[in-house]
């Protein structure tokens, strides 16, 4: 089960960066913490910290794990990811070009690359 | 408050306060109601690093389930045109924000479904400010077990 969330996790990753070279910034945002949501979950899958069927507190979930397991500047960075995929999806306020910082995407690449390899 | 300080926040935030000029609310996720986003609106556009990074270290001290979002005096101005303008903003923004915290955080309802909009008096009888503020590092990014 959790190799299908690794599976998603690479999808949204690459979906991310094509909308995010095609500048739609708001979609890229969401996909962007999508891919890091599954690389964590396939993670919490393997380890039983979390299963399938869990709907209640997931981002939650997802946040505590993130912050035993990394250091702080990468959690903050997962934890701006989450506040950027809230104002994409809910609010009228664009993200823009500029968050997507080169040091931000690499912060979460490392992220979601560590939690996919832990979770293969 | 009043409604004109209302008029054209985003319509979900609570407000707090006004901090030296800059609005601070606060708002649930709408996917996971344990989630807190801390706003402060209208903070100058060169401090916001500086403000984000003082939020955190106060936030990492505690078990305040916030996550700061900071925006920036121009983005603010240009999204919510109607509700600010700086008033006295002066470099003690972070400390002010620092004591809001620290009462926020002894707020038991919080994170509760039904979080209400605190009392004005919650906003002058604040607790004292958290100083000793410990700076976490890590050798390494990931302490993850293969």
């Amino acid at each position: 089960m959790a190799a299908v969330f690794v599976e998603k996790s690479e999808e949204n990753w690459n979906i991310f960066e094509q909308l995010r070279s095609s500048n739609f910034f708001d979609a890229a945002a969401s996909r962007l913490y999508y891919s890091l949501f599954q690389a964590v979950k396939a993670f919490a899958l393997k380890t039983g910290t979390m299963t399938e069927d869990d709907s209640l507190n997931v981002h939650v979930k997802a946040k505590d794990i993130v912050r035993q397991n990394c250091s702080s500047s990468i959690y903050h960075a997962f934890c701006d990811a989450l506040e950027m995929r809230v104002r994409a999806d809910y609010e009228s306020r664009r993200v823009l070009a500029s968050e997507f910082s080169q040091h931000f995407i690499c912060q979460l690449d490392m992220l979601r690359r560590q939690f996919v390899k832990l979770a293969s | 408050m009043s409604n004109e300080i209302l008029h054209g926040f985003p319509s979900d935030d609570k407000i707090l306060d006004i901090v030296h000029g800059c609005h601070v609310s606060y708002v649930h996720d709408p996917e996971d109601n344990e989630i807190v986003y801390l706003r402060v609106f209208g903070v100058p556009d060169d401090e916001v690093t500086d403000v984000k990074l003082r939020l955190w270290e106060i936030i990492d001290t505690t078990n305040a389930p916030f996550i700061p979002s900071v925006v920036s005096l121009s983005d603010t101005q240009s999204h919510y045109p109607h509700f600010l303008y700086p008033i006295d903003f002066d470099s003690a923004l972070p400390e002010g924000l620092m004591q809001l915290i620290s009462g926020i955080t002894e707020m038991p309802n919080l994170s509760s479904t039904d979080a209400e909009l605190p009392s004005p008096s919650f906003c002058t009888n604040l607790s004292p400010v958290l100083r000793n503020i410990n700076e976490v590092s890590h050798a390494h990014d990931f302490r993850l077990a293969a």
